[in-house]
């Protein structure tokens, strides 16, 4: 039994610990599109790619579930808040966490973005993580950083990158454990006005291979808007739709994962009125 | 608005005065005199047959790596190629209603055809081809394509208003004839020497016949209202006459077949007949109804070609002019319209190739009604063992469909009953358990396709008498003339049971299947176009491939690129994930482990001096398993093809080398043949490839087309040699 539970703990411990998503794609517009997030602008760039706020107004509050593989010890969780200050920038606020009771990874984040004219927005966000376990075995914690950046290139096309954790710093706390390095970019084409393409490019330092992932979205009528994408490695259906009013946005989303199984999620975005 | 119209009749004028200046309109094609003359050069008529080979190869060469969907690719390409020709004497008024013909051979997208459409409704009609460039949604694939099988007349074209007599249909109507002979030629070890008691004990080994591959076709037509045809085949290694055959022999191969042709087939078709009836077919016969959940034969391309073509537009009855042996139908079919309804009914009977069960002398009472295990759609009676499988049950298929048809809505239903002479009942096995066995099948189906003015819905849900169902949900849109998405959601259930299915799928058989499809395609600048698709699909039960329920997916990448008007560069990316029953059996016998294909191809083409048209290509494909079995394959062509300007000849060459590692990573390219006819070997190993195509137009009527294709491997040379002699009259 003993042999039995160290090959186990050895298997488990043999990868690194932190090679879970830590640095998640959140939002249910990206879900929904193949989650391609980089040249998003959304409450949740604040978690996606800090660049993307920056042209945001008012007060952005943005809650988001997501239910993987229809478990709910793989759930998804997160919360943001966004105020602009004319002519300082953004900032913003968010909380996300992924598991529950035994297992959790949590992410907090503060971060600021600016816009330089149209072609530039810059983003900063500086994270606190933690992990947790259950039955006594301490939390590890850790801060870290992410850079964004993204570029109206023409009326019609954006690109966008972002880096996660951009110094592979080993911390004590981590027991010599990395934290994932991330690496996107992307590009968005809004080919017309209802229809916009994003593709991403994933890299992440602890993964082997390259994530790619597509997605689009149709504004089939004035309020409702259809999306759809894939990812690759792992590879990912997804669908979904998004139902906006004057205010409010609901977006729902269904992820396949062929041999996992389904996932769905569901994100309510709220914008104060402009001021 | 007025704008456009001065726009257009200035390009009108100016393309009329180019035309005058430089005298390059086509000869061969014959026009109605009607209508106005369309056809400048700009559109090379090498380059239209070119493009729509393209187009057709690059689902055959998907379908090509599916060892199952071979057959039946080649059938589809072939029959797609014998409608091409017969619009290409009849040619499809585009300003008419007919041009949904069109859609329905898939050479018109739906979105293209609503484009028209429109196009029509704001600016009348249309006058020449050159007008479709401004049309949204019509590139200059699409347009050299239709050149040769379109005109723009008045709405309605006087031929198909007219009443159909006798006098005229035999003074005016059109004859083809083509005959068509291949062999191949294989340095390997001949086989003439074995005597008739080793062909009798090994039925399998021996062909009987002479290497030749024979047929011959006739087809009348009138305009697009009659035809008819007859067509003829014999397979290489088939027996014609059994003069050569020893006396025992002689009678053996008498008892499954008379001697002749292998296979013999004909058509009668008539449209727009009196009592309303819209379509009347007799003989061969191919049915397409709703998306293919239910009843689907003949012309059927699947995901390959991306875009808005995986919503299927059934063709309803259409008669089979080629000679493949695959599924048809073999009766009467005719279709009624009454005001917005059309009903078609149908009855067929044909014998078919089965594998009967060897008999068991305990089961004597079942000997009225013989058992076979499965049914052959092949074709090939080469050997003794073919032929004792040759046409040894009847297939009895009735059935109907009826259809509501109005410009945004159309509901259908399908029904038909099967019926074997014999009760089918294949050897059991696991993966094998839920295939049909019996001799009776009922099928139903209800169909819709409903139409917004950028989003299409279609879908259909079919039952098999088992109550199994199986059902596909698909939505099509065009959020601007030069975007296009699809997704389609299909299900087989698990014990589904269908014999005439042509639905998008990834399983040859159609049965305990789920998938997704995502399809996109975009022009993202002037002169670029990218289509995309991706597939995910799963198998519910085991296939005789995997033993456990197993899953894949599937994704491809076109991105083609229009340097000029004489220069296409063309890169396709594909990629396909699937599952199979591991090779080594150290640890588990059948452990399943996933395997991926992946090709690339860099395609490019250009004309110089305006009568050589140059392509080069190059193609990568990579095969890697997860029990580390990987391999590449490699090849490089140069195709030079000579048309000279106003000659009735033109040449056409490649020479391409290969190199790949094993059978896995073999690469599947397309030739141009012989008209009508289809070429894709799949190379392996190392060596050359290299073809040879000649054609040549004799008194206006004959085209002799000739071809040989040689390929040097280290250890052996295979050559294969094609005639044709195509005569209209």
């Amino acid at each position: 039994m003993k042999k039995i539970l160290f090959i186990a703990l050895w298997m488990l411990l043999r990868h690194p610990l932190w090679a879970t998503d830590l640095f998640r794609v959140s939002g249910g517009r990206a879900a929904a599109m193949g989650r391609t997030s980089v040249c998003e602008r959304s409450v949740w760039s604040l978690q996606n790619n800090p660049a993307g706020m920056a042209f945001l107004n008012s007060w952005h509050l943005g809650l988001y579930y997501e239910n993987q593989w229809l478990l709910r010890e793989t759930a998804f969780k997160a919360g943001a808040a966004i105020k602009s200050v004319p002519n300082v920038g953004c900032f913003g606020v968010s909380v996300q966490q992924f598991g529950g009771g035994q297992y959790s990874e949590s992410r907090l984040g503060l971060a600021y973005a600016r816009g330089f004219g149209p072609y530039l927005q810059l983003g900063l966000s500086a994270d606190y993580l933690l992990l947790h376990w259950g039955e006594g075995y301490p939390n590890r914690g850790a801060f870290s950083i992410s850079l964004g950046m993204q570029s109206q290139l023409t009326e019609r096309l954006r690109a966008g990158a972002c880096i996660f954790h951009p110094i592979p710093v080993k911390t004590a706390t981590l027991n010599g454990d990395q934290l994932p390095v991330v690496m996107r970019f992307g590009l968005a084409f809004q080919c017309v006005d209802d229809f916009v393409v994003q593709v991403d490019v994933e890299k992440d330092r602890l993964r082997s291979g390259v994530r790619l992932s597509g997605g689009f979205e149709y504004l089939l009528l004035k309020q409702f808007s259809l999306r759809a994408g894939i990812q690759h490695n792992p590879d990912i259906l997804s669908f979904g739709a998004a139902y906006s009013m004057r205010h409010l946005k609901v977006d729902v989303a269904a992820q396949m994962h062929q041999m996992l199984g389904a996932s769905v999620q569901i994100g309510i975005n709220y914008e104060f009125e402009r001021q | 608005m007025r704008e456009y119209m001065r726009r257009r009749w200035v390009l009108i004028l100016l393309m009329g005065f180019e035309a005058m200046a430089f005298g390059q309109f086509e000869e061969s094609v014959p026009f109605p005199s009607d209508s106005l003359r369309p056809y400048s050069d700009s559109l090379r008529v090498y380059g239209n047959i070119e493009f729509l080979y393209q187009r057709l190869f690059e689902e055959a060469e998907a379908l090509a790596d599916e060892p199952d969907d071979g057959e039946e690719a080649s059938d589809a390409v072939e029959e797609l190629l014998i409608e091409y020709e017969h619009l290409r004497g009849s040619p499809v008024n585009l300003n008419s209603e007919a041009a949904t013909k069109l859609c329905e051979l898939g050479l018109l997208s739906h979105f293209q055809m609503e484009s028209l459409r429109q196009y029509r409704r704001y600016f009348g009609d249309l006058l020449f081809i050159e007008e479709l460039r401004m049309i949204e949604a019509f590139d200059e694939h699409t347009i050299a394509i239709l050149a040769p099988i379109v005109f723009f007349g008045k709405n309605d074209h006087i031929m198909e208003q007219e009443r159909v007599t006798l006098s005229k249909a035999v003074t005016k109507g059109k004859h083809q004839v083509t005959v068509n002979m291949a062999r191949k030629f294989d340095n390997s070890e001949t086989q003439e020497d074995a005597s008739d008691s080793l062909m009798l004990a090994r039925p399998n080994a021996y062909e009987l016949g002479d290497p030749w591959k024979m047929q011959l076709k006739y087809n009348y037509r009138y305009g697009s209202r009659l035809r008819a045809g007859v067509a003829m085949e014999k397979d290489a290694g088939e027996l014609l006459l059994f003069g050569a055959l020893s006396d025992t022999l002689r009678e053996t191969v008498r008892k499954y077949r008379p001697p002749g042709f292998d296979f013999y087939g004909a058509h009668f078709y008539m449209t727009d007949g009196p009592c309303g009836i819209k379509e009347l077919a007799l003989g061969d016969y191919q049915l397409s109804f709703g998306q293919g959940m239910t009843l689907w034969t003949g012309l059927s391309f699947g995901k390959a070609s991306g875009g808005s073509s995986v919503m299927k537009r059934a063709a309803g009855v259409r008669p089979k002019a080629s000679a493949g042996e695959g599924k048809f139908f073999r009766g009467a079919a005719t279709t009624l319209q009454y005001h917005t309804f059309q009903l078609t009914a149908f009855y067929s009977y044909r014998k078919i190739d089965a594998t009967l069960t060897e008999s068991d002398t305990l089961t004597d009472d079942l000997e009225e009604q013989e058992l076979v295990s499965a049914l052959q759609e092949s074709g090939y009676h080469r050997t003794l063992g073919e032929l004792m499988k040759r046409n040894t049950i009847r297939q009895q298929v009735w059935g109907g469909h009826l259809t509501y048809i109005s410009p945004q809505l159309e509901i259908g239903a399908t029904a038909y009953h099967v019926r074997l002479s014999s009760i089918l009942e294949p050897k059991p096995s696991k993966y094998n358990q839920f295939f049909f066995r019996g001799d009776q099948l009922t099928n139903m189906g209800l169909d819709f396709r409903w139409q917004l003015p950028k989003t299409v819905f279609f879908g259909e849900l079919s039952m098999s008498d088992n109550a199994a169902f199986a059902g596909l949900l698909g939505m099509t849109a065009k959020p601007a003339g030069y975007i296009n998405f699809t997704l389609l959601y299909r299900n087989y259930g698990t014990r589904y049971q269908n014999l005439f299915l042509g639905a998008i799928k990834e399983s040859s058989r159609g049965q305990a299947e789920e998938g997704y499809y995502i399809g996109l395609q975009l022009a993202p600048a002037p002169g670029w176009d990218v289509i995309a698709h991706a597939d995910f699909f799963r198998f519910k039960w085991l296939t005789s491939q995997v033993y456990t329920p197993s899953w894949g997916q599937e994704y491809q990448l076109k991105v083609s690129h229009q340097i000029s008007n004489d220069a296409t560069i063309q890169l396709r990316f594909k990629s396909k994930t699937k599952m199979k029953n591991s090779a080594d059996d150290h640890v588990f016998s059948h452990r399943p482990i996933f395997y991926t294909k992946r090709t690339y191809q860099l395609h490019v083409n250009y004309a110089v001096l305006g009568n050589l048209q140059l392509s080069n290509k190059l193609s990568f494909a990579q095969y890697a398993s997860d029990d580390c079995i990987n391999s590449h394959g490699y090849l490089v062509s140069q195709d030079i093809a000579y048309k000279p300007r106003g000659k009735p000849y033109y040449l056409s060459l490649r020479y391409a080398l290969f190199e790949s590692d094993d059978y896995n990573s073999r690469i599947s390219i397309y030739e141009n043949d012989v008209w009508g006819s289809f070429s894709i070997p799949s190379l392996s190993g190392m060596g050359t490839r290299i073809y040879l195509l000649g054609k040549i137009n004799l008194f206006g009527c004959l085209s002799l087309y000739s071809r040989i294709g040689i390929t040097i491997l280290q250890e052996k040379t295979k050559t294969d040699l094609k005639m044709e002699i195509i005569g209209k009259f």
